[in-house]
């Protein structure tokens, strides 16, 4: 009896254990801004995934501060001190209400080729950042899409 | 019976040490936006002409042309001739508002004698100027000069600034 007992309290313990939350969410928007479309070829803009204000590259024309270009902000929660791997899409595509399609590429997180790892507070977080491409073929207008990104804890 | 049921129990503790291995990993949908505009263009397609107007003899006088295709003419000046207001084609992104920019103060019209001054600057496009559906639109602009007291005669030019934007 002290045995089925002693089972049945591992049991509850490990099921316990399981409930601990592992969550990634994002918690800002990967923002291009306002930018100016090309008269012909394809301009391009990327934003580096390292920082609050990240390093912005690239030839296309960027207008006005109304509309801030960051990079994507996410916020992850498990266990104390565990390490995670990130995994991005290769490219994503953002559309408007025409239909017309942008190509985001060359996505990449804060850590670079590393894992994240979260802290004794059971938290981090990390950048992602990417590059736009605009063509000159495109018509002009708010374009938008999803980036899903997966966390696998180590 | 004991035995089975410690057995199972056994075995549902086996699963619970295993189950943690497929439950470590999480995923989230974020956005990306970008708001992605056309260059606008802007071309003078028609002059602001205030015609010939008779110079006045003991007092300023006024030529006023409103903002629209076919400007009503207006003041106190005695004027005849072309008379037209100022026709501005615009490009752009499709059923987009924009903004006009006309000269805040006056701008002087120059020729044989004193400047005359041009004021009162207005568009015909409204309060929220669009773009249409193509992409294009035309407005109109007027204003008003005020020609001098024994004006020498002549012809006076001067030019103005228009600016678009989204």
């Amino acid at each position: 009896m002290k045995k089925i007992f002693l089972l049945i309290s591992l049991f509850i313990c490990l099921f316990s254990f399981n409930a601990n939350a592992q969550n990634v969410s994002a918690v800002r928007s990967l923002s291009f801004g306002t930018l100016l479309k090309p008269s012909s070829g394809t301009s391009w803009l990327h934003i580096t995934a390292v920082a609050d204000n990240p390093t912005i590259t690239g030839d296309a024309i960027r207008l006005g501060s109304s509309a801030p270009i960051t990079a994507q902000f996410y916020v992850t929660s498990s266990k104390a001190r565990q390490y995670y791997a990130i995994t991005l899409p290769e490219s994503i595509t953002l559309k408007n209400s025409y239909n017309h399609e942008i190509t985001i590429d060359q996505l990449a997180h804060s850590y670079g080729t590393g894992n994240g790892r979260t802290s004794p507070q059971k938290e981090d977080n990390f950048y992602v950042g990417g590059r736009i491409n605009i063509s000159s073929g495109i018509t002009g207008g708010s374009f938008a899409g999803t980036i899903n990104i997966q966390i696998d804890f180590l | 019976m004991n035995k089975t049921l410690l057995k199972l129990l056994a075995v549902m503790a086996l699963i619970g040490f295993t189950t943690p291995a497929f439950a470590q990993g999480a995923n989230d949908d974020g956005t990306a936006t970008a708001n992605i505009v056309t260059a606008m263009t802007i071309s003078a397609e028609r002059d602001l002409a205030f015609g010939t107007v008779v110079a006045p003899s003991g007092d300023t006088c006024t030529v006023s042309l409103t903002a629209a295709e076919t400007a009503v003419v207006g003041g106190d000046c005695s004027s005849s001739g072309t008379q037209t207001s100022a026709q501005f084609d615009v490009t752009g992104d499709a059923s987009t508002e924009y903004t006009i920019t006309l000269p805040v103060g006056t701008i002087n019209m120059t020729g044989a004698g004193d400047a005359i001054v041009v004021g009162s600057f207005a568009h015909s496009a409204g309060a929220t100027p669009t773009l249409s559906a193509g992409g294009a639109a035309t407005f109109y602009v007027g204003a008003t000069a005020t020609v001098n007291d024994g004006q020498a005669g002549g012809a006076y030019t001067g030019t103005f600034n228009v600016a678009v934007d989204y």
